[in-house]
This record gives structure tokens, C-alpha cells and sequence, in this order.
């Protein structure tokens, strides 16, 4: 259609154009509302609730740390991120599934009570703190929690799926691969590509290699990134302990293998030496509801024996 | 105001026109500040899904302030390229998009549409003026498209010289670009 329109005629800049639709179209086909699925909510809900115990105590506070840390990274987001504060949110890494779909991971600093009171009923627009929740508790001095949101750029505006992610004390374990989330590509779950994310406090921890594991034995390397956050940077967002953040890109025929336990996904975790600090299942606790297969057997160290 | 400007490239349809009616004067563009038709292609496809991912944020309420927006990006990122000897494919990437390739017929309607040969005779001789080791520099760079380590290696020199060399030769063909009627506005 562009050949009418462009003061030439070359096939080069109409297939071009075509990729430009073939982008816009898939705006169109993501649903938000299959994206807003009950288990995503009743996670995000869970982990409101949580964040907003914590923000009553000295730990919860502390614990709204390294996202914060985070802030002032990388470039402003391809979506727009209009609960967050104002120039918090920033693109810490970016890329594409192994099935070419464009995903990126955003900081952003949110402050859930903004623009109502305790004991009022929250405003329309979409937030963490239900009505309910907001009139049982306690009034409190203005704070934030903060967000590690999986972006889906090609999708568009309002479509992306987000997950607000805290520090340590959330999680809980001595892993040094904490809080882990997984964040599905608008649509249905386990059918499509998802980005993995955890955070990684642990200074020894050098490198991490993640491979899929088939039941028959067979193992397969998967992309990831360890984006350290440290040097100048550090500086910048005021931070004074350097961390990184995996993030594994899936697509959805890994997802979907990852999900009916034909495979396991294992993230082996070394130090500077390249010695092995932990092997672990990245996603024990995902996908619970999907097979009624007994996941593979594991060895101490976590991992398929 | 501001909702009515929003919707000016928000949706797909009108972002189509949008294309239509700059792509092709954009890819002329480029190519006369680039003299390469596939440089020019990715320069145009970076600027292009530059502009798609930002279009929200466009304020601008007319084509006209649509086309100055984006030919605001498009000479960042040709400065970009200037600076670096190398495009830059972050928004290509970002999309998703798959980039098409130029046959020989069509790099050769785009020499002639942007009317490249002359201005390669002003690069030519530009490059003639130029230090010797800048343009040893430039050619490993931009015509070899080398890294600037191997640049550096090849040539015996650290990193940094190697990148300063580019550099400095780079601004030195902008110059006689502009003495051949192509503003440093234009350029950067």
C-alpha cells in the first residue's frame, strides 16, 4: 500500500511497511482481559498484601531496597508507566524471546496510597491496595513499593504484564537467587513466551548458567542475563551495594515443555572460580497446576539427578 | 489539547499514513548523508520504529510537526552514526523487526533518487584531504567495519586513539558535506 503513497516505489521500504503493520496488528490481537487471569491478580493481590505488612515495620522498609537501587538505569521504557513516579522508570535490560518477541525488564518506584486517604474508597484507576484493605488500615506517611515489570513492547500501551517484586525479606531463603518471578506474554498461560526475573544480592555469585533438561537426559543451554548493577551506576541511584538481576527470556515452546514437566529448567550458579555455589530448579513452584506429572527427581543440590 | 495531539500517531491506521508519507523522503535522506542505500535502509527502519515506540509521547497536533518530530530523530540518529561508524538497530530489536534487504536495482534507484555519485566525488576528495591516519582509521572502520579494538590493533594504537581518529576524520567529511550545501544542521 505504500507504493502509492511514498514518492517511490521500492520493495524494500513496503516490506518494511508490512513490518510495521505485522507490529501494530499484534497490538490488536493481545486481549488484556486473558492477560489480567486470576492467577496473576491473586499473585500480585498476595504480594500487595505482603508489601504492605512490611511497609508498617523497619524491615518492610528496608525491604523495598533494591529495586530502588535500581532506579535511574538504562533508558526510558518503550511503554508508557504512568503509575509509577515520575522518572523512576527505567529499561534495565531488553531483548527477545528465543521466538523473537520483544520484551523489556523496567524498574519503577510506585507509591500505592497516591491520590487517595486510608479509609476512603480507592480511586478507579488500577492499584495494588483494595478498597477493602485501604479502610482496615492504619493511616501512613506517603512511601513506595517498587516494581520489576516484564514490558511487552510490541503488544502497546496498557497491555503489559507486571509483577511488583520486594528484597530479601520477602523470600526468605538462603539461595542466593531470590524472589523469582515469571511474567507470560499477554495471553494464555504456559502456551506462550515468558521472561523469568529473580534478584541476585550475593557478591560471590559470578556467573549463572541456566540449561533444559529433558527426562530422557538430554540438556540444551537457555539465554540468559545477569545484569550487574554496580560501578557508576550505583552511584547514580544512590546505591551502595552493587547486585544483578537474571533474567531468562523463554519462549513458549519452553514454557510450555518447563510446564507439563517434560523439562526442567536449572540454574547452576558459580563463583569467581567457577566454582559451583548452587544448582536449583527455576521454576519448582510455577506451573503447580498445570500436570499432574510428579516433577523429576532431584538431586541435594536441587537440580535433575 | 494534549488528548487531541496524542491521537495524532497513536493508532496503527494513522501511523500507516505516517509512513507513507515520510519513508521514502527519509530513506532519500539518509542516503545522501550516508552515500550507502543499505546504511540509509537501516537508518530509516531505526528511526522509523524509533518514532513507533514513542509516538505517545509525540505532541505535536500536525503532519507538519510530525514530520519535524521526526526528523529531530533521524538526525540523532544520524549523529549517532557518525559518532560511533556503526547504526544503531536498539528499536529495530526492540520490535521485533525483521529487516528487509535492498536488490542491486533498488540501491541503484536510491543512488540515483538521492543523487549520490557527486556527492561521492565530495567525499572522495574530502578523504583525500584528510591526515593519513584518520583515514586509515575511517577505512578500517566504516569500510571494513571493524571493531575499534581491531581497529586499534591493526594500526598500533590504543582504543581510545583509534576511536578519536575515526572521529576526527568523520567530522572532517561533515565538513565537506556541508560545503557542498548539506548544512551541519542537517548532519547533526
Amino acid at each position: 500500500m505504500s507504493a502509492d503513497r511514498t514518492p517511490m516505489s521500492l520493495p524494500a521500504l513496503d516490506a518494511l511497511e508490512r513490518e510495521f503493520e505485522r507490529i501494530s496488528a499484534g497490538q490488536h490481537e493481545a486481549t488484556p482481559l486473558r492477560r489480567l487471569s486470576a492467577p496473576r491478580l491473586a499473585w500480585g493481590f498476595g504480594l500487595a498484601l505482603v508489601l504492605l505488612a512490611l511497609s508498617f515495620t523497619p524491615p518492610g522498609r528496608a525491604a523495598t531496597g533494591w529495586v530502588a537501587r535500581v532506579t535511574g538505569l538504562g533508558g526510558e521504557p518503550a511503554l508508557p508507566h504512568p503509575e509509577s513516579r515520575p522518572g523512576t522508570a527505567v529499561v534495565v535490560d531488553d531483548g527477545t524471546t528465543p521466538d523473537r518477541t520483544p520484551y523489556e525488564v523496567v524498574a519503577e518506584a510506585v507509591n500505592p496510597l497516591q491520590g487517595f486517604k486510608f479509609g476512603q474508597q480507592a480511586p478507579a484507576r488500577s492499584d495494588p491496595i483494595s478498597p477493602e484493605v485501604a479502610r482496615d488500615a492504619q493511616p501512613l506517611p506517603a512511601h513506595e513499593i517498587f516494581c520489576a515489570a516484564v514490558d511487552w513492547p510490541s503488544v502497546g500501551d496498557n497491555q503489559s504484564d507486571r509483577g511488583c517484586v520486594s528484597g530479601n525479606e520477602l523470600d526468605g531463603s538462603s539461595s542466593p537467587v531470590k524472589n523469582p518471578d515469571l511474567t507470560f506474554f499477554p495471553g494464555r498461560h504456559t502456551d506462550t513466551p515468558a521472561v523469568f526475573t529473580a534478584e541476585v544480592e550475593d557478591s560471590s555469585v559470578a556467573s549463572i548458567e541456566v540449561t533444559s533438561h529433558e527426562q530422557e537426559g538430554s540438556t540444551k543451554p537457555i539465554q540468559s542475563h545477569l545484569v550487574s548493577v554496580d560501578g557508576s551506576v550505583l552511584q547514580k541511584v544512590g546505591a551502595k551495594e552493587p547486585f544483578s538481576v537474571l533474567i531468562v527470556p523463554l519462549s513458549a515452546d519452553e514454557v510450555a515443555a518447563a510446564s507439563s514437566k517434560a523439562t526442567t529448567i536449572e540454574a547452576t550458579v558459580r563463583d569467581a572460580q567457577g566454582s559451583q555455589i548452587e544448582c536449583m530448579n527455576l521454576f519448582r513452584n510455577f506451573f503447580l497446576e498445570q500436570s499432574d506429572q510428579p516433577p523429576p527427581e532431584t538431586s541435594g543440590n536441587g537440580c535433575a539427578g | 489539547m494534549v488528548r487531541r495531539k496524542h491521537a495524532l500517531l497513536a493508532s496503527s491506521e494513522r501511523f500507516s499514513a505516517f509512513y507513507g508519507e515520510n519513508a521514502g523522503d527519509l530513506l532519500v535522506f539518509f542516503a545522501r548523508r550516508v552515500l550507502d542505500p543499505d546504511v540509509a535502509l537501516e537508518l530509516t527502519a531505526e528511526t522509523l520504529a524509533s518514532a513507533f515506540l514513542s509516538r505517545r509521547r509525540f505532541r505535536g497536533s500536525s503532519s507538519g510537526e510530525a514530520r519535524s518530530w521526526l526528523y529531530g530523530i533521524a538526525r540523532h540518529q544520524l549523529s549517532r552514526f557518525f559518532e560511533r561508524g556503526a547504526t544503531e538497530r536498539r528499536a529495530i530489536e526492540r520490535l521485533g523487526i525483521r529487516m528487509p534487504t535492498m536488490a542491486a536495482d533498488e540501491q541503484q534507484r536510491v543512488e540515483e533518487l538521492a543523487d549520490i555519485e557527486p556527492l561521492r566525488e565530495v567525499v572522495r576528495s574530502a578523504l583525500a584531504g584528510v591526515a593519513a591516519d584518520q583515514r586509515d582509521a575511517i577505512r578500517l572502520r566504516v569500510v571494513d567495519e571493524r571493531s575499534y579494538s581491531e581497529v586499534a590493533g591493526a594500526l598500533g594504537i590504543s582504543e581510545p586513539t583509534a576511536r578519536a581518529r575515526v572521529s576526527r576524520g568523520l567530522r572532517s567529511l561533515a565538513r565537506a558535506l556541508e560545503a557542498q550545501g548539506i548544512t551541519k544542521e542537517e548532519i547533526a
